[in-house]
Order: C-alpha cells, then structure tokens, then sequence
C-alpha cells in the first residue's frame, strides 16, 4: 500500500487514533514530514487499579454516548465528564490456568494466559506467573527506545497498601514470560528512588548539634593527647552537615519534591495518606519528566483492606464474595468503589491543574488515565465487563462520551493494543494473538 | 602482617663516605660502629630519618649478625668492614642495644580508638538483643525439622504425612513423592530450624527447584528473603545475600511447594565469606528454632589492619558516612520494631511509658554507663512530642546513640583515668572478650554494686568466657593466625591434581576449624597439644583422597575424629589444610610454608624482601626438586639472612605434596628432609623432618611468647605495652609449660587487660 497517497485523517482512523497522536506517529514513520512539529507532544499514560470487582449497577451508566449519566460511584468524576471515556462491552477472555481474581490481575495488562503452576487459588486450577510482557512495561520499553521519549526511569510502579508478597493476585505489570515488576509500595521508598535519601539527609541533620556537643564533652573530658581523633570527628560531622544541607540529589530537577510528612508507616489505616502522597510524588516526577508511564495500585487482588475511614470495619475481599441481597454489604461495596472514585479525581485534579512543562495545556491533556479492576463483579467473580475508565486527553482518544465496544464479545486485548497504536507502535496483536480479533479499538 | 616486627627488624643502610685508613689498631666496637653506622643508623641504634629510619633491633643470634655485617656492610661496600671490624662492630650493637627493644619504646599507653567493624556489627546486634534475649541453642540437634504434607498447592496444606529431621536440603525426587506413601503429584515440605554459621561476612544463599519455595533467613519484618513460590515448572536458581555475624544462630525456614510439576527436586547452598559454592552442609543446622536478630547490612570500610591486628584508629568521610547509614538503618528497624522492643502494643495504655523506658534502656546500653537526668532529658526526653509520631522519636534516639562518640569510642572513659568506674571494666570485659557491649547481667551487678570486688569481677569473666560470642572472637583469631581470613580457598592445578576438588579444599578448611573450636572449649587442651594436634577431624572426602579408611558414626556432620598419626601428620604444620594453602598450584612451596612456620609456630620475626623475587618455573632445570630449586633462588646473602630460616622450616615439609598427602620421593630420588636451623638463642639444630621442629617449637619460649601477644593484641586491638600490670613474660612461661590450656589463656588476657588500671575494692 502507498501510505503516502492516503487520506490522513482516514489511515488515522483504521489505526484507531485521531490527530493528537499525529506528531508522535509522525515521528515514528516520517510520514507526513510537513506536518513534524518542532517539539513532539508528550504522551503520558497512568493505569490505576483497585480490587475485587465494582457494582455494576451503581457504577455503569445507562446511556451511551456524550450525555451519558454519573451514578453513585462515578459520581466524584462527574467534573471530569467531558475528559471521560467509560468503555463498555471489555471483558478479559483470557483462559487456562489459575482462578478468577488470578487471571483477573495478572492478565488484565497482559492480555495472555498464566503458566501451569503451584498457586492455588479459590477455584479452577493453580497457576503461575503470565506467559507475556504487561502492556504498561511494553509502551515503556517503546518509549525509551527512542531518544525523544527517553526519560530518567521511563515508568514507575507505585503501590497503595500493596502487601509485602510476590504472586499473581498482587503483580499487574510483567517485564516479559515470568517476569513480574513489584510496586513502590511504600512512599518513603519511592521519594528515596526518585529524589535520593532526603528524609533520612534531614533526620541526621536534625541530630548532629546533639553529635557536636557530645563530642566537645567527651574531648574536654580527655587528656590533650587523645583529643585529635575527635577533633577529626567533628570536622566530618561539620562536613556531613554541610553537604547534606544541599540535598545534592535534588540538583537539576524541575521542581521541588512533596513534602513527606513525618513517619506515616505503611499500615492498613493509613491506605489514605499513603495514597495521596503516592499520587503527589507520581505527578511530581512527570513534572520532573521521570518517567512517561505509571502504575498506581491499592492493595491487590482478593486485597483485604479494612477501611475504617469509612468507618467500614470488613475486609475488602470478604465483602465483595457477599451477595447482592446482604444491602449492608452492598452499601459499603458502593462506598468503597465510591472512594476510589474520589481518589482518581484527586489524581485527575492534581494533572489537570499542573501544566505540562514546555507545552500547551495541563497535564491532564497529555496524559491517559485508565482506572481499572480485575473482576467485573465482586460476588461473581465474573471477568465479562471489567471497569476500564479512561480520563485525559493523552492518547488522542475522543473523550466525554461512554461507548458500547462493539456488539460482538470483545476481549480486552483490543484495549490493549488501541494503548500501543496511540503512542505510535502499531502492534498486530498483543497477549494471546487469538483475542485481539478486530484490532485496536476506534476510539477516534 | 606483622609489619611492626619487619620495621624493628635489623637493616643496614648506606653508610656514608667516612675514611676507614684511621680504623684503631684496638677494635674498640663503639668507635668503629660510629665511623662506619651511625650515620645511617644513629649514634644509638636508633635510626636516622630519610636513612635507615627503624630502630637497630632483632632476634638473631650474634654470630649470624657478625656474618651478616661482615658480608654485606656497609651496603655501598661490603669490603669495608670485614673480619675483626665486623665482630667487634656486632657485638657492641648486640650488647648495647639489639637486644633491647625496650629503650627504643615510648612507653605507650591505650590509644582512644573507636570501634573496629567486628566490634560495631556485634555491638549493634547485641544492643537490640539486650532486649529481645540473645539467641542461644540450647538443644543443639543438628539438622532441619521437615514436616511433610500432602498438599493442594502452596497455600493448602492438606494434611500431615511425615515428620522427620534433614541433615541437608539436597533432594532429587523426579516424578517420585518426597516419601513412601504420599502423593507424588501434590506434596509440600516445610523446613524450619537455625543456621549457625562460623565466620563474619557475607553469605549468598541459592535455592534450586523447578518448584515453589520461600526461603526465610533471620527475618522478622517484611516477606521471605526470597519469594519464589509462584512456580512454572522450569528448574531455576535464585539468590539472596546477607551479611551475619559469625558464632550466631539464625532462624531459618524453607517452604518447598510440588503441584502437578512435572520434577520435583530442591536444594539449599550457599557461598561463605571464604568464597566456594556448596550445598549446605549439617554441620550448620540446628532443629531448634531461635529468635531472628538484627544484623547490620551495611557496608563498612575495611579497619587499618597495618599492624598485624585491626584497631580503629583512623576515621575518615567514607567510615563516617557508612556507620551513618548502619546507624539509620538501625534506627528504622528499632521505629518498625519499637514495640516488640518496648514489650507493648498500641492497644496499651501505657505504650507512651513503656516506650521511653526503652529509650532510656538503649541509651544506657549503648553508653556503657549510667546517665544523669540532664543526661537523659538531652537523650531521651527532649526526642518525644505529642505532635511527633512515636517511631520517629524512637529512631531519633537510636540515631544519637549510635553516632555518638560514647557508643563509637568504647574505651574513653577507660582514658580519663576513671580507676574506680566499674563501668569502665565491664566495658572493657565486654569488648576484649567478645567484641561487644557489656550484657543486663554486668548493668545489673553495677547498679547492685557488685561488681567493683576482684572475685566479683572475675567470676563475671569467667560468665563471659563460656558464652558463644567468646568462641567467636577466638574463632576470628584463629583464621587471622591461620591466614584464612579473607583469603581464598586452596586451589589446585586441576592437570597436576585431578582429584584435589573444590568440595575437598572446603572440607580441609572446616577440618582444622572444627578441630581447633573442639579442642580449645571442650577438650581445653595446651599450647604444645595445640602445636602437636595429635587428632585430626576428617570427612569421607579427605579420607578417600588421603587414603584413609573411614567408618561414619551417626554424628551428622561427616566428620569423625581420628588420630593424626594416621595420616602420618607431625603436627598442625602438617595439617593438609596448612600445607596446600601455602603450595603453588603445581607444587608444594618451601618459602610460603616455611613463612608461616617461622612466624607462627616458632614466633620468629621476619622482615619483608627488600625487592620481590618471583618464582618462575621456567627458570630451572625441570628435574631439580623444589628444595633445589629454592636454594638457588635464596642463594645471595642479601636473602639468606632471612631465608636460612625460611628455608630450614620449609624444606622439612618437602615429605608433603601440594595437596597435603605424604611422598617420599620426588621424581624416583629420595626426599631429604635434614635442615639446619638457627634458633633465636644462635643455637643451631639440626631437624630431621617436621616432627623435629614441633618439638623444638613446643620448647621455645619465643614462640610462646609470640603466640601469647598476637592474641592480647586480637582481644584488645591495643599494643601490648599499653598494659602496665601485665607480666607477658610470666604468662608466656606458663603457657609453654602447659600449666595455661590455651581457653584459660584467653580468660587471662581479657581478665587482666580489662582490669589493668582498675583498683579492685578490698
């Protein structure tokens, strides 16, 4: 085919991508040479997650289409109503191995069946790692292939009350066949891997006038002659304090990092503070140009947070096996899908209100946010209808709308591979080549 | 090195152009030592900068010293002094002062000195167990406890088929079941017991399975040491490294998964400090399970090991920086672990108290005394506020103690001439015995005033001796005297040596390690039993390369005692260990041998070559034998003045190959083994083999001596003059008489040097 006597807005759209995604493209394939834009627009994608499946019938809207309706759980979103785009009709029809909530997560960004393995979970047989890359992993490696895209870390994989364990109900994101990517879990680690070990700079810091004095008494408490040891001891706590007052890992960023409070330990009550700082610090390092691609997760699959700050004293996953009659249960599930919803527009208002250095617009704009879920319901742990909400003009989609995927039973790969073609990496398939019949997704 | 004892040696340097047409017709030594020395040397003997900078000291009788002036000095030309000058001139110097080093000596008195690594890393874990309770196996079986399940999968255990004790975690089950009767499709084992590892350093553990596992070393927060219970079938290895502390127990845990695999199989090894990958042998595995510990990971700047032992008298930024970290990451295990440590939970309503008082504890642990109220006000109170959170006063707190020159200069207060602070011996007892902080115990009987009497005080030494940490500390002497410290594994020419195995040389390490830890504590035998070592330990590996016969006993370590003679061994010169780490890879070396048994077994001083001369092959007839081939090498006098030792000590031990196993040949000609060695009193011996020099070394009061320093300087990291009370001389007597068993000598050593200063209340 001669793509250059084509149409550009109609190759655009058998690719599944409208104009925004144009420089990138552009850039990839020199294709419409004229149309190169100095500076390409940056592409930014952040797929959130929380667990054990939503409630349907508070979540969906009924309409289809741009006036579609914010029910009580979306309802936290609803300023973001022209930014949206709620996908209906995904389900993952990934097979084989492995429970419900364990295909649920580890083949959500996957798209391909797990290994035969020893984990056993609820139901069906055990299981093993996914046989494939995670799509989020796949745009990173993507986009630090090339120069123009390249940044510091690329992506980075935080965690909200994740647990500290390694298997498939608590990995989304794989490097590849057996290869899961573990979360920054705890805030003081992620602040630590991405501006260096400031908090700890400034609690030694906070201790070494008590180090100086205790050093001049034991001195003076010495004979003369054995004071030089000390002497040299206290030059290098003035030398310490010196070089620890610049923060020299903080040179040459962009702008400053959030402040961390005081020691919030990494505990089930503190899912919220944990949460906001997690949101704080991943923004911050897109401003900072860190990284293109994020992950945010709460707790994980069959997670059993128990939140109490919404005076909900059950554990998460036990309340979601309750039937939909138990109407207390069925409330607080609501609530609780209710307040990650308040959590994504914490997250969305945060990128909509920085703008995006160097370029037009906020963040929010170059940015794709999907917030998603490994089951579609809870109680039936089915994995027909899996939430996938997109916020953010990023990847060219045309948002403000809810849109029925199509009649036919469509797998969730197509999703993925509609995520590869926006950032300008036209893949055939992606998982299992067998659910990505159709192709991308129009979301044009 | 003894690098001290090379510089004090005896070295004559250029003598400067002074006329010798004047030499007197009466020799008179002081006048000739003066025209033709002192320029170089000091009209003393004790040196001149930019010369000959060291004092005019030795161990050499003083006919080798005339020999030596007479053929090599002045070095510009040693035709000067020759004959009648070089007698009168060596004996003017033996007399006056080449024997007595003690006129060149400052009297020198305890350095301030901040903790070396070994002492920190032992500190700081004993500093949290002072709360949690030291790990002690009481019950030492050796091996794992299994429990064997019919499993559904990791997280289902089905049901209990099996209990039973594993010497080590090497198992092939293919298609099989673990056991007779259990299902070979899905089956679990859960292992637990203690790893007791024997040296400081750090430690990679493997684990390899096709199948789900977690392996659990000394954890007590956060996830397994390694998580790979998520299992595709396919055989893998994964690893983990950690630093322990050598002479500990540690908890330790394998959970090991089989669900429809195809293979079942695992096994646990891992790499000592030492450097070789194995199976982890029973030797280091106890059923019982003990308490995990904190154990620094830090990295820490090697110590100035300059003379011959570790002191901590230098500190620079990257010391400074590094015990920062080990002192943050301290901190912030004690904020995680605050209440375990506190004995509280937040439920308590007197969490806030108990907290403080646990502060309070740790400061006063940490500075080895007790604090004043203003004291802990700064500390302690001063760090807690309603508007900071509980763990971050906590790791505040940690934070100063660990920084502060009251924890990393344990011996300051020893220098303000504190003669009745019975703090000040319980600190030193505490260090020189093992490396450490003093215990409850010792605060206790302090804050009882008990401890402040002479029988107070050497009961508790004696308390101190019996613990495990005081077999450490002597454990680390003996791979710094062996040369085992850091160093890595014999390794043989596998051409030349086929059978000589890696698994082999690790064997020989353990044996001589074993044998020592065995007869010291339990069998408390003398410096001469120690040089004699007439029993050898030895595994079915050494046995079937030595060809020896071997019959297991049920001990579960594979080794078996048996007597040295056995294996035609003279002493632990001979010990296979010693002779193959001290062999090139093809051959056995006289001179690396013959170093080490002048040094260690007969104490004699040896200064390093003036220029490195390396060893070639190539260079010599291929028939002539090492002993020939060396001599040649040493030949020129310039060498000989150290190497008629080196080589007398190392040609009795050509009846060894480099392996270790005994020849009587070499190429069809007969060994001969006959030397003659001068010994520090001029006396020359005539050795007919190893047995000879053994018998001489077990007589000599210089190698007594010797032995009896280099451990005062290990226990104390202070040069052994420092000790005013301690009659070294008198000690060493004994010790050579075998009226001290070499564990009572360490009692003594620390005893005496922990009280020296000290006036015991009457």
């Amino acid at each position: 085919m001669n793509l250059t006597c084509i149409n550009r807005r109609s190759a655009l759209k058998q690719l599944g991508l409208s104009s925004l995604s144009l420089p990138i493209l552009s850039q990839s394939t020199n294709l419409f040479a004229k149309d190169k834009p100095t500076s390409a627009l940056k592409q930014r994608l952040i797929i959130m997650f929380s667990p054990n499946g939503t409630i349907p019938g508070q979540f969906w809207p009924e309409k289809i289409g741009d006036d579609y309706e914010h029910k009580t759980i979306l309802k936290p979103l609803e300023p973001f109503h022209d930014k949206m785009l709620i996908l209906r009709n995904l389900h993952n029809k990934v097979k084989g191995d492995g429970d419900n909530h364990m295909r649920g997560m580890s083949c959500l960004l996957t798209g391909i069946e797990l290994f035969p393995g020893n984990v056993m979970g609820g139901g069906n047989t055990p299981a093993g790692w996914p046989k494939g890359i995670s799509i989020d992993r796949e745009i990173y490696n993507y986009l630090q292939a090339k120069e123009e895209t390249r940044t510091r870390f690329g992506a980075l994989h935080f965690g909200v009350g994740v647990q500290d364990r390694a298997d498939p109900w608590t990995r989304m994101s794989y490097d590849g066949p057996n290869q899961p990517v573990t979360p920054l879990s705890d805030p003081y680690d992620a602040y630590r891997k991405l501006y260096g070990n400031v908090r700890e700079k400034q609690q030694v810091r906070s201790i070494l006038d008590d180090l100086r004095g205790d050093l001049k008494k034991v001195a003076n408490q010495l004979p003369q002659s054995d004071r030089k040891l000390l002497i040299e001891h206290t030059e290098l706590v003035n030398r310490m304090d010196k070089e620890y007052a610049k923060g020299s890992s903080l040179t040459n960023i962009a702008t400053e990092p959030p402040e961390l409070p005081k020691g919030l330990l990494n505990q089930n009550d503190n899912i919220p503070q944990l949460g906001r700082l997690q949101i704080d610090i991943l923004v911050n390092s897109f401003v900072n140009d860190f990284a293109r691609v994020a992950t945010l997760q709460y707790s994980k699959s069959v997670g059993q947070a128990k939140m109490n700050w919404l005076d909900i004293n059950d554990a998460h996953h036990t309340l979601s096996h309750e039937p939909d009659k138990n109407k207390d249960a069925y409330e607080k599930l609501v609530r609780i899908n209710t307040w990650f919803a308040e959590e994504l527009a914490y997250l969305l208002k945060k990128l909509e209100n920085t703008p995006e250095p160097g370029q037009k617009g906020s963040m929010l704009d170059h940015t794709l946010v999907i917030w998603t879920n490994e089951l579609g319901k809870g109680n039936s742990h089915t994995l027909n209808h899996i939430p996938f909400v997109l916020a953010g003009n990023g990847f060219g989609f045309r948002m403000g709308r809810s849109y029925w995927c199509g009649d036919e039973n469509n797998a969730h790969n197509r999703l993925l591979l509609s995520l590869a073609h926006a950032v300008g990496h036209p893949l055939e398939t992606f998982g299992n080549p067998n659910l990505c019949l159709g192709g991308p997704l129009n979301l044009g | 090195m003894l690098l001290k004892q090379y510089y004090r040696y005896l070295f004559f340097a250029l003598t400067l152009g002074i006329n010798s047409k004047g030499i007197a017709n009466q020799l008179d030594g002081e006048k000739l030592y003066i025209q033709h020395c002192a320029e170089c040397h000091g009209d003393k003997g004790q040196g001149v900068e930019n010369e000959y900078s060291k004092p005019l000291i030795g161990d050499w009788p003083v006919t080798k010293l005339i020999h030596y002036v007479d053929k090599t000095m002045p070095d510009y030309d040693p035709n000067l002094v020759q004959g009648k000058e070089a007698d009168a001139i060596s004996r003017f110097i033996f007399t006056n002062f080449y024997t007595k080093p003690e006129l060149f000596e400052k009297r020198s008195k305890v350095q301030l000195a901040r903790l070396t690594n070994r002492q920190y890393r032992q500190s700081v874990t004993d500093l949290f167990g002072q709360f949690k309770g030291q790990p002690v196996l009481d019950n030492p079986i050796q091996g794992l406890k299994g429990k064997y399940y019919n499993a559904e999968g990791m997280n289902k255990r089905k049901k209990i088929h099996a209990e039973r004790v594993d010497a080590m975690i090497h198992f092939n089950y293919r298609n099989k079941a673990a056991l007779d009767g259990m299902n070979p499709k899905k089956f679990s084992v859960y292992w637990e017991g203690s790893i007791l590892p024997r040296e400081s350093g750090w430690y990679e553990f493997f684990v390899k399975s096709p199948n789900g596992f977690e392996l659990s070393v000394n954890k007590s927060v956060g996830g397994p040491t390694i998580d790979e219970k998520v299992t595709a079938g396919k055989l893998r290895e994964e690893r983990a490294k950690l630093f322990l502390l050598g002479g500990r127990p540690y908890p330790i845990r394998l959970n090991y998964f089989k669900f429809d695999d195809p293979n079942a199989s695992i096994e646990l090894s891992w790499k000592t400090p030492s450097g070789k990958k194995e199976i982890i042998p029973a030797d280091y595995f106890f059923t019982q399970v003990v308490p995990p510990s904190f154990v620094s990971q830090q990295k820490l700047p090697p110590d100035d090991a300059s003379y011959g032992y570790e002191r901590g008298i230098r500190i620079d930024s990257t010391w400074d920086e590094a015990t920062t970290f080990a002192a943050l990451e301290a901190s912030v295990y004690a904020g995680k672990r605050m209440d375990q440590l506190a004995g509280t939970n937040d439920k308590d309503q007197n969490r806030k108290q108990k907290i403080k008082t646990f502060s309070e504890k740790f400061i006063h642990y940490a500075f080895r005394e007790k604090l004043s109220e203003e004291e802990l006000n700064r500390y302690v109170h001063s760090k807690f506020s309603d508007d900071i959170p509980l763990h971050i006063s906590v790791e505040k707190i940690v934070l100063t103690a660990l920084k502060s020159p009251r924890f990393l200069y344990p011996e300051w207060k020893a220098l303000t001439k504190k003669e009745k602070d019975s703090y000040v011996v319980a600190t030193r007892l505490a260090l020189y015995f093992w490396d450490s902080i003093p215990d409850r115990k010792l605060h206790d009987l302090i804050e009882r005033n008990q401890f402040s009497k002479q029988n107070h005080i050497e009961g508790e030494a004696k308390r101190l001796l019996n613990d495990p940490r005081s077999q450490a500390k002597l454990n680390d002497f003996f791979l710094h005297w062996l040369d085992m410290k850091n160093k890595e594994l014999p390794s043989l020419s596998r051409k030349v040596f086929p059978e000589f195995s890696s698994a082999l040389a690790l064997d020989l390490r353990r044996s001589l390690l074993r044998w020592i830890e065995n007869s010291i504590w339990k069998q408390m035998i003398t410096w001469s039993q120690f040089l004699e070592m007439e029993k050898m330990e030895v595994s079915k590996r050494m046995a079937s390369f030595y060809g020896l016969s071997y019959h297991p006993d049920a001990n579960a370590t594979g080794f078996i005692q048996m007597n040295a003679s056995d294996l035609k061994r003279q002493g632990l010169h001979t010990h296979p260990y010693i002779l193959a780490s001290h062999s090139y890879p093809e051959e056995s070396s006289p001179i690396h041998r013959g170093v080490f048994t002048a040094r260690k077994i007969l104490g004699r001083t040896l200064r390093p070559p003036k220029e490195a001369v390396v060893f070639n092959y190539a260079d010599y007839d291929p028939t002539w034998t090492m002993r020939k081939k060396v001599t040649e090498l040493t030949k020129a006098t310039n060498c000989m003045s150290c190497h008629d030792q080196i080589n007398a000590t190392g040609f009795v031990l050509e009846n060894f190959d480099a392996t270790g196993r005994q020849r009587s040949e070499i190429g069809g000609v007969p060994i001969d083994l006959q030397v003659n060695y001068l010994d520090d009193k001029g006396i020359e011996r005539r050795f007919l083999g190893s047995q000879d020099l053994i018998s001489h070394a077990v007589e000599s009061a210089n190698s007594a001596k010797s032995f009896v320093e280099e451990l005062f300087r290990h226990l104390t990291k202070q040069p052994v003059r420092s000790y005013a009370k301690i009659d070294f001389g008198r000690l060493s007597e004994m010790v050579k008489n075998g009226q001290l068993s070499l564990r009572d000598l360490y009692f003594q050593l620390g005893f005496l040097g922990a009280s020296d200063g000290f006036s015991f209340l009457k």
